[in-house]
């Protein structure tokens, strides 16, 4: 995308990332597809064609364009550019895992009790210890609203935990 | 976790002998809390309803409540690996599904993460028979014209999905008729209809009650050998006789409760009493009120045991197997 | 069929002595329009018993204001953070969210609600009187015309990856492979599942929709003081009464857009299985087709946020024909309303709307009323509403992705859904750092299936042969239109350029 010469060539390698799981994905699924009539082959076979093609077009004009130095494929800034600067790369990661937490945990610690967790950490991950006050205040309403809207109006089956049962109880 | 067994064991048996003498009486009074009832398909549906009027009316007689768990997918085997998977061995967690579709489910492919005799059905709430539908727009008006047809041409023929006892019964006479019949699986009773109705295909099949009074079709036959609401399906054929197809009634729809196998094992009496107070409901006159505001035909309504859950099984199983090519398309 | 006019305002006048039910659910809807995964569908099954204790014609009435409303409830996120509430909401935030992140959030708020209630007014007269035509569509249009229909939502992959056509195949081709995990309809072989059983149904499409779209976005923004660019923030400062008129008199400007929009919304509504996410797709699409400048499509253009919009409440009002009087419904909320019905015995059919008038022309009115009622109940709030772009984000991400993955959890209660929007945030965010265009990935993510069943279901009644594709008039009278509206951009860039040459010359 980047037509002028002189501005520093632009690093591909993120971008490949994409084509690299479509393309790793529709080879997984083809394999699973191989004992399956014709007629639920089909359509598969006809996209996983369309896709690959566009992969082989993508990786075409990425050769291209490297060997006219309008861009290169390396690993050096490939994280930086996907990932943002180190801060907000470990910020974002960290989020990750607290989200992955988060559905690890719902089932055992039932629904308020681990949204008022993850927000409350989720809002100290992004700001820092000293907004404590505010991460509990918001984290507190969220859980509670949440309690109140899904669960005691709604009637909705979210996982109960020691909360939700003591609550059940109570009320 | 593991690092102090001991002291947590030590810990377990002091909680144990604190709540020692109602673990006695849990064993004394059972249920000791709510049952809880694993229901494989989507909440709304057809199952919902006729465990709620079930349910509602069970509870009495167990005194505890009834809850029902909700786990849809892959046409209820997400719901059985869930309850072999998670369901406790103290007869107080149940499946309630649809033995029709869901038996011929294993027949086609069995589960990977149990054996199908690791539970049983003991406790059956109805049975839907499965009928032979059209349009009343098509040329054919009768179940003659469309066996005289389906000897002509292929006919396309609608039906929920390929492994489902109505198809099973199409197939069998089509098979004794000498008629050639193409199934479409249309994935579920309202687009198997509404392709009926719109044309698409010549005729359809599914359980009698997702047709029965419905504007626009007409029964054409019924895989049975009576016909319990005639004022809605005037003059069905009831075709294991009529045509001597030499299967027993399959009904489409039949709803039961089943079990662990190991909990109705570990324990026989609790067991027992799930079975006793079950046949309760049916004569309990609420039923036949829960059943009729649920607008659900009572003449449909079928109490069976553990041993007509065990025939329906096993000749739904073998005639199943003898088609099963066919099943699988 | 179509009443006489005093019929039907004496009916105007009978809905509107069902306010005490119209007003609560009108509230209700929005609220869960706006909540990710709380469709109306969904709502109306957790208060089905709530439902079935009303009277039949209080209930139709119940479901169909909070139906309507949920429709224009499920705007709200789509445009302010990027969260289409439903499916239906997909193509909203294509040009609605690049206009909220600018700053004109509150605009796009109310672009969006006139459109809506616009489009809502217009089609549900127009379905009024069209009653006895339109209910004929369903009859018409079976596997291979839907295959067509589908094929037109998928062209929409390649208009909206206009910037980089080769990412933009990549990412639509992708998500339909992904739309293509689970079981086909009619051998029920388990494909591409990675052995999980709870993808053996195809991809849970909502914890799908809220990963792509709202988890991504989540982790972009976090660099962000807020959601709202920086140019946005300034632009922000000075909300008051006047950009919600602005939206207003924008959509008042583009009326030819709204109704014939609108109006493709209502047909494609009529037919069952096609829904709201086709028609606003669809819409988009068509829109950019006809426009003078469709190079502005995707960075905010109104017109790019008044197609969807106004389609999707087409649909609303076409999904009810086939329902009433064949008893075929058009989409998932009409056939729960038929679930219910049908639990009061009401027989579907033309003689309803002599035989019980006030559910069958009931449901219209009611519609209209609350079309009217949301004129005034929502417009002001867009004020209000846009406020949420200021949150702060450390406050803003860790709130959007619990309540997301929530909603992710609700259709069918599996955790395991909040780890399928998961995964489906990682591939958003990624898509969205390089590129790849998510919408792109969720259209074929969503039509996929869509377009296998009627395929698969074609094939088996042709019993293999491919000739069916083309053996019906209707289907081949498509089949040139989507040629044509796929050539279209081509052909005219062709007949410009070449008009150029000549006056050069």
């Amino acid at each position: 995308m980047n037509n002028d010469p002189q501005s520093k060539p632009r690093n591909i390698l993120p971008d490949c990332i994409i084509p690299a799981i479509a393309f790793a994905f529709t080879v997984y699924y083809l394999t699973t597809i191989t004992e399956v009539p014709w007629i639920s082959q089909a359509s598969a076979f006809v996209v996983s064609g369309l896709l690959m093609l566009s992969i082989l077009a993508f990786a075409v004009r990425t050769v291209w364009r490297i060997r006219q130095h309008r861009e290169t494929c390396q690993l050096s800034g490939a994280f930086e550019s996907l990932l943002g600067d180190i801060p907000t790369m470990l910020k974002r990661v960290a989020l990750l895992l607290l989200s992955i937490a988060f559905i690890w945990v719902i089932d055992n610690l039932g629904f308020t009790l681990s949204t008022f967790i993850f927000v409350f950490l989720g809002i100290l991950l992004l700001s820092s210890v000293e907004n404590w006050r505010n991460a509990l205040k918001v984290s507190l309403s969220c859980a509670v609203i949440g309690y109140v809207v899904f669960i005691y109006l709604f009637n909705t089956r979210f996982p109960a935990g020691p909360i939700e049962n003591w609550l059940k109880g109570v009320l | 976790m593991h690092k102090n067994t001991r002291r947590n064991f030590l810990k377990l048996s002091a909680a144990g002998l604190a709540i020692g003498l109602p673990g006695l009486s849990f064993g004394a009074t059972f249920p000791a809390r709510n049952m809880e009832v694993f229901i494989p398909t989507r909440a709304g549906g057809g199952a919902d309803r006729n465990f709620r009027s079930f349910a509602g009316v069970w509870k009495n007689h167990l005194d505890v409540d009834l809850e029902p768990a909700f786990y849809p997918g892959a046409a209820g085997r997400v719901g059985y690996e869930t309850y072999m998977g998670k369901a406790s061995d103290d007869c107080h967690d149940l499946i309630f599904g649809n033995m029709g579709p869901e038996v011929l489910n294993w027949v086609v492919k069995p589960p990977t993460s149990f054996s199908v005799d690791d539970y049983f059905y003991f406790l059956m709430v109805d049975a839907d028979p499965g009928c032979v539908f059209i349009s009343e727009k098509s040329s054919m008006k009768t179940l003659e014209d469309v066996i005289a047809e389906g000897k002509k041409r292929t006919l396309t023929i609608a039906t929920s999905r390929l492994a489902h006892p109505a198809s099973l019964g199409m197939l069998v006479l089509a098979n004794k008729m000498g008629m050639k019949v193409n199934l479409i699986p249309m994935s579920g009773g309202k687009n198997t209809r509404n392709g009926v109705l719109t044309g698409e295909v010549d005729l359809g099949v599914l359980p009698a009650t997702t047709v029965m009074g419905k504007k626009g079709i007409k029964i054409l036959g019924l895989f049975d050998e009576k016909n319990l609401v005639p004022e809605k399906m005037a003059g069905a054929t009831l075709i294991n006789t009529e045509y001597k197809l030499g299967i027993p009634p399959i009904a489409a729809g039949a709803r039961a409760f089943g079990i662990k196998k190991a909990a109705a094992d570990k324990y026989p009496d609790r067991f027992e009493k799930l079975v006793e107070t079950g046949m309760k409901v049916f004569k309990d006159p609420d039923y036949k009120v829960a059943v009729k505001k649920a607008k659900a035909p009572w003449a449909f309504i079928v109490a069976g045991g553990v041993n007509e859950c065990r025939d329906y099984v096993g000749n739904i199983t073998r005639i199943g197997k003898e088609y099963s090519g066919l099943l699988k398309g | 069929m179509a009443p006489e006019l005093s019929v039907f305002l004496a009916l105007f006048a009978d809905t509107l002595s069902y306010w005490w039910v119209i007003i609560p659910a009108t509230i209700l809807g929005i609220v869960v329009g706006a909540i990710p995964g709380f469709s109306a569908a969904n709502t109306i099954i957790i208060l089905l018993p709530i439902t079935l204790a009303m009277e039949p014609a209080t209930g139709m009435i119940f479901m169909v204001v909070l139906y309507t409303a949920s429709r224009l409830g499920a705007g709200i996120p789509a445009i302010l953070v990027n969260i289409p509430g439903t499916a239906g909401a997909a193509a909203t935030p294509l040009d609605g969210y690049p206009m909220a992140v600018a700053g004109r959030g509150q605009q796009a708020l109310a672009i969006s609600f006139t459109a809506s209630v616009g489009a809502g007014i217009i089609t549900t007269i127009a379905a009024i009187i069209l009653i006895p035509w339109l209910s004929q569509v369903a009859y018409h249009l079976h596997s291979v015309e839907m295959i067509v229909v589908m094929l037109f939502g998928i062209s929409l992959i390649a208009t909206i990856s206009a910037a980089d056509k080769i990412k933009g195949l990549i990412a639509g081709f992708f998500g339909l492979m992904i739309g293509y995990i689970g079981a086909d309809v009619v051998y029920e072989a388990p494909r591409g599942s990675f052995g999980f059983l709870e993808l053996y149904d195809k991809v849970p499409l909502i914890p799908a929709l809220v990963g792509l779209f709202a988890i991504s976005e989540a982790f972009v923004v976090i660099e962000r003081n807020t959601i709202l660019s920086k140019e946005g923030e300034t632009g922000q400062q000075q909300a008051g009464w006047g950009p919600t008129l602005e939206g207003i008199r924008a959509t008042i400007v583009h009326w030819k857009e709204v109704i014939w929009t609108g109006m493709l919304g209502l047909v494609i509504g009529v037919i069952p299985g096609a829904g709201a996410a086709i028609a606003s797709f669809v819409a988009y699409q068509q829109s950019r087709l006809m426009s003078k400048t469709p190079e502005l499509y995707g960075s905010g253009h109104v017109p790019g946020l008044i197609a969807p919009e106004s389609a999707n409440n087409g649909v609303t009002s076409g999904t009810l024909i086939p329902l009433l009087i064949i008893g075929v419904p058009g989409g998932a909320t009409a056939a729960i309303m038929a679930v219910v019905l049908e639990y009061h015995g009401v027989n579907f059919g033309p003689d309803l709307f002599e035989s019980e008038p006030m559910i069958a022309y009931g449901s219209f009115t009611a519609m209209l009323v609350t079309y009217v009622l949301l004129g005034f109940l929502i417009l002001p709030l867009t004020r209000y509403f846009s406020r949420v772009m200021v949150v702060p984000t450390l406050y803003m991400v860790p709130i959007l992705i619990a309540f997301t993955l929530v909603g992710a959890f609700v259709p069918r209660a599996y955790v395991f859904d909040m780890g399928v929007a998961i995964v489906f945030g990682i591939i958003g965010y990624i898509a969205r750092r390089t590129g790849y265009h998510v919408a792109a990935i969720l259209i074929g993510v969503i039509l996929g299936p869509l377009l296998e069943n009627y395929f698969l279901r074609a094939l088996r009644i042709s019993q293999g042969d491919l000739g069916v594709l083309f053996s019906s008039t209707i289907g081949n009278i498509l089949w040139v239109l989507l040629l044509l509206s796929v050539l279209a951009p081509g052909l005219k860039r062709f007949l410009t350029s070449s008009r150029k040459t000549r006056n050069a010359d």
